[in-house]
Parts: C-alpha cells; structure tokens; sequence
C-alpha cells in the first residue's frame, strides 16, 4: 500500500508538469500584458523596459516557464505582481476559506443525495416520481444563478441570510457571535454549490439502489427475514462504493463552481483570488492556483482510490 | 382451513402471479398482464422432496418465490403449517421465514460482495437469535463443516471462492435458520457439470439428515429423476401434470411431458440414435 501510494505521488509530479505548461502557455497566449495594466500609460519607454526586466517578462516564454516550474518545485511560486506578496503566502491565506466552503458543500451534497437516493429507491411510487422531478430540475439549473436567485429572495427580501462576505464586520474574532455569525453567511453558497450536488448524487445512487435491490442477494436478505432497516443497510454498503470514485471525480467541478459562487457571494477563498488574478493579468498567483487546484483533484483522486481498496475487498492490490 | 394433517407442510392453493404490462410514453396505461404463474397448486409434506420442472419462463422460479412472498401474488392462498402467509403483516412474515429458506440459482449474485463468508453465515442466526451470542462462532464452523468447507475461509469474501464453493456458502447460509423447508432454484444450473454432482448429493444427503422438506426446481430432468419422489411438470404458467417420479418418467400423459423427457440428452450414443428413431416413427 504505501509502494501504491508513493508510486502515485511520484506519478503526479509530471502530471503536475504537464498541466502547468499548457495553461502557462495559454494564460500567455491571451494579448495584453501585466506591466501594460500597472504602469502608468505615460511611462518612460526605458522605465517599462526596465520593469519588464525586473520582472523576467523580456526572457523568452519557456526559459520563463523553466525557471518558474524549477522554483515550484522548492515551492517557491514566486511574488504577485500586483502587490509584490509571496503568491504561496496569498493562497495559503484563501486556501481554509475555499476547503471549509468545498467540505461543507461536498459532504452535505453526498450525504443528503446517498440518503434520498436509496430511499427513494426504497419507498418508489409518488415519492421517487417527485424526486426524480426535482432532481432533472436541480441538474438543470446553473449554480450561479441558484445564487443570484438564492440572494434575491433569502438575503434580499427576506432578509434570512447576509448578503455576501465571510463574516460580518466589526465581531470580535474568537466568539460565539462570530462563529453563528459566519454559519449564516456559509449557508447560502453551500446551498447553491451543494444542490447540483444531491441532484445527480441522488440519480447516480437511486439508480444504483433499484439495481441493487433486484439483486439475489438482497432477495435473500429479505428470505432470511431481515428487518427493513438491515436491508437498507444492506443496499447502502454496496451502493456506497461506487460513490467513493464519483467523489474523487466530482471535486473538479466544485473547485471550477467555487470560482464562481466566491465571486458571487465575496467569499474571500482561492476561487475569487483567481479571478481577481485573472482580471489583473497577475500571472504568478494564476498559475499558483492552477497548481494548487491540480494538486488538490489528483490529491483528492488518489485518496478515492485508497479509500476503493480499503473498502471494496474485490480489488486485489498489486 | 386448519384440519391440515401433521405431515402436510406447505399448501399453495390457486396460486396466480400476474405481472402488468405498461405501454405509453408519459402516461402510462395497463395493457394487459403476463401470466407468469396462472393457477398452481401444490402440497409439500414433511420430508418429501418434490421436483418442479419445466422450460425456462415457464414460471418455476416466480411460483417458488410467490408462495415464499418474495414476489407479490396476485391471487390464491399459501397455507404454511396451517397459516396463510398471504394474510401476514412484514412484521410476522419476518419472524416465519425462518422455517422457508432458499438456494438461488446464481451463487456470483446471491452472496454480498461486501460481507465475508463468517458475517454472511452468522447473520441469520444473529437477526433470529437462533443461538447465544457466545456459541454464534462455533455455530458458523459447525455450519461451515457441514458443507464441507474448512473453518480458515471464515474471513474471505465471496469473490475468492469458486462457484461450487458459493453454492455451499449458500446452502449454509440457508441451513443456519434451521428451516422445515428448503426451496432450491436451479442450484446448480449455473455451475461446471463436475461440480453438479457435488452440490446435489451435498443437497439430497443434508436433506436427508435434517428432515427437510425439499422443493428443486430445474430444468434437468435427469437431475430432479435422481433426487426426487414427487414431480411437477410445469408449461406456461401452469402444471400440467403432478405425480410420482417413476409414473412421470415411466408413464407420462401429457404431450409435453413426453416431449420433455424425450429431450434429455442420453450420454450413450448407441441408445440415443435408438431413441431418435423411435421418435421418428
């Protein structure tokens, strides 16, 4: 097990390589360039040469990435160049904000949608025809616009929940008051990043659960007189496996929605840095999160795969 | 109803089994039904072992899990030991299945994949407390060896076994509740010819030994004439003739029993073209 893990690892690294040259080269490829946004329009044409040096912009673009990859890997990512902090320092500082918006998203969106799923399997009739409708109708709408209308009729009308931000200003820090403070600012985009996610967690597992169901052994389980509540628990140990694999896969997809659900709700996660980044063509930070992002969804599949083998007993180990 | 004598067991009287079919794309109508099980009845008594045959769909399997309320009847009545077990709420059903157990066909489907052989043995006898908790081991090795399977496989998942050995995990399994009758669904359809023989003289001496009422159900003529003193032949839903082994073998009426037993495949080459020509004329 720990030869399977390092193996990985140590597979990840080109990985990484791979996925940071190509959205190094394309993040390049856009027109426009950084020094272009912060100086001055009137500078002296030597002053921007000069700048432009400083920030190694004038070397050609893979001697660029060179260096830059060759100081990742001493998890050096370099310095923004908007306001000259270490980039490592910038997405160490956004990176609890994002992983306790994501966890709370994920495992609420998992554990609702694994329970509705089978029971919805179980109980079928009016009950599974509802909550398939409800389903196509959650997988259908776009996260970002569940938030503007999650704002506009819990925040702004019904004045339930604060509109944006972290916190609200002016708490002291270690409180209960904060701590309530902050739950009622995470509800709003946990909802709207985890209703897509019971949506097709609960299609995936109610369709996984009639299978399931009509399986002999399961059949057995109810000739040997079980209780309904050990035939459920019968069903959700075996359809639970496959839900590991959707996990790992499914992480992508939060951290592209937590880009935009930060940027809707203000939340101050690695998601908005991004975009900020983005907007102000501050190439270090976009590519620290680039690497970031990539290493937490091959770190977070490597983990599903552990977590396959520790549970799911017909997977032999190499 | 009660005037059963001691040794009748089971009774399944008028059993039909209907299933709908829907047609309609948003609005979904009742068509018509299949009659899967139309009409059977059956007596099982202590002890006896009753063959059912008959071609695939031709409702075997739907009638053995019908009068076990695996699958919802459409009509008739199951008199097991003088109740009706059609009349049963889940609760009391729960409680009397342990005295019907039974052996599926498909021994890769019929055991969790998630639950090692010990947890899949003993949990029967844990959800009916048939044993203390303190013998629950011991119990699960008796079971084991009386399968002929050694006590070391108690920690293996069903995927590391063979399919004769599943089939004898399955056959403990069901054994553990200590039922009155066991119903076996083509235990062996599913298994290498070498093994079959195995499995059955497994089935037919542990029957003999337990007392247990024994309901096979195959498509194996040669099979339920080896194991069985009671037959039922079985076409579209319907049995069509009911007797001993031998008057069955020896004496059929009905065409399609004579049809059936016609086809079964004769290992001498020598008697089987006298058998073809037989049918010729």
């Amino acid at each position: 097990m720990v030869w399977y893990i390092t193996k990985r690892l140590l597979s990840a690294i080109p990985l990484i390589f791979i996925i940071s040259a190509v959205s190094f080269f394309i993040i390049h490829l856009a027109p426009g360039d950084p020094s272009a946004l912060l100086i001055d329009p009137k500078v002296r044409p030597e002053d921007l040469a000069r700048i432009r040096n400083n920030l190694g912009l004038n070397q050609s673009l893979y001697v660029q990435f060179l260096i830059w990859f060759k100081n990742v890997l001493f998890l050096n990512f370099g310095r923004s160049f908007v306001d000259s902090r270490p980039v490592f320092d910038l997405i160490m500082e956004r990176l609890p904000a994002t992983l306790e918006l994501m966890g709370s998203a994920i495992s609420i969106g998992f554990s609702l949608g694994i329970l509705w799923g089978v029971l919805s399997a179980f109980f079928k009739g009016k009950f599974d025809l509802i909550s398939s409708i409800f389903s196509f109708f959650g997988l259908s709408i776009p996260s970002f616009f569940l938030a503007l209308i999650l704002i506009r009729v819990f925040a702004v009308s019904l004045k339930w929940f604060p509109v944006l931000g972290f916190s609200s200003v002016g708490i002291p820090y270690p409180s209960l008051q904060f701590f309530s403070n902050h739950i009622m600012h995470l509800l709003l985009p946990v909802f709207a990043i985890s209703f897509g996610i019971i949506c097709s967690v609960l299609r995936y597992q109610r369709n996984m659960a009639i299978e399931i169901f009509h399986e002999e052994y399961i059949q057995y389980a109810i000739a040997k007189g079980l209780s309904k509540k050990r035939i459920l628990y019968h069903v959700f140990r075996v359809a639970v496996m496959p839900l590991i694999t959707l996990l790992g896969l499914s992480l992508p997809d939060v951290l592209g929605g937590a880009f935009i659900i930060e940027t809707i709700f203000a939340w101050p996660g690695m998601g908005r840095l991004g975009v900020n980044a983005i907007f102000s063509r501050d190439y270090p930070v976009i590519m620290g999160i680039v690497v970031f992002s990539s290493v937490l969804v091959i770190l977070s599949n490597l983990l599903a795969d552990i977590l396959n083998r520790l549970f799911d007993p017909r997977i032999i180990e190499d | 109803m009660n005037n059963f004598n001691d040794n009748l067991l089971l009774r399944a009287e008028n059993i039909k089994t209907y299933f709908p079919i829907y047609k309609g794309f948003f609005i979904k109508k009742k068509t018509g039904y299949t009659r899967a099980v139309d009409g059977v009845s059956l007596s099982i008594r202590s002890g006896e072992t009753i063959g059912l045959v008959g071609e695939s769909g031709c409702g075997k399997s739907t009638f053995a899990r019908s009068i076990l309320r695996l699958s919802p009847i459409t009509s008739g009545k199951v008199w097991f030991q003088g109740v009706n077990l059609c009349d049963m709420h889940d609760n009391e059903i729960r409680k009397i299945r342990r005295y019907f157990q039974i052996v599926f066909q498909d021994p890769y489907s019929s055991l969790n994949p998630r639950m090692t052989v010990g947890s899949i043995i003993a949990e029967p006898l844990k959800e009916h407390s048939i044993v203390k908790r303190s013998e629950l081991q011991g119990e699960v090795f008796r079971l084991l060896d009386i399968v002929g399977l050694s006590s070391q496989m108690l920690n293996k998942f069903p995927h590391e076994f063979s399919g004769g050995q599943r089939q004898r995990i399955a056959i403990a399994r069901a054994l553990a509740l200590r039922p009155k009758l066991l119903v076996a669904d083509e235990p062996v359809s599913a298994l290498d010819v070498s093994i079959q023989a195995q499995i059955l003289n497994l089935i037919s001496t542990l029957q003999k030994q337990m007392g247990l009422s024994l309901l096979f159900i195959s498509h194996n003529l040669a099979v339920v004439r080896h194991i069985c003193s009671k037959v039922a032949v079985m076409y579209a839903g319907k049995v069509v003739e009911y007797g001993k082994t031998s008057d069955i073998f020896d004496h059929p009426q009905h065409p399609y029993t004579r049809t059936l037993i016609k086809s079964i495949p004769v290992p001498d080459p020598g008697y089987k073209n006298y058998k073809f020509n037989n049918v010729e004329k």
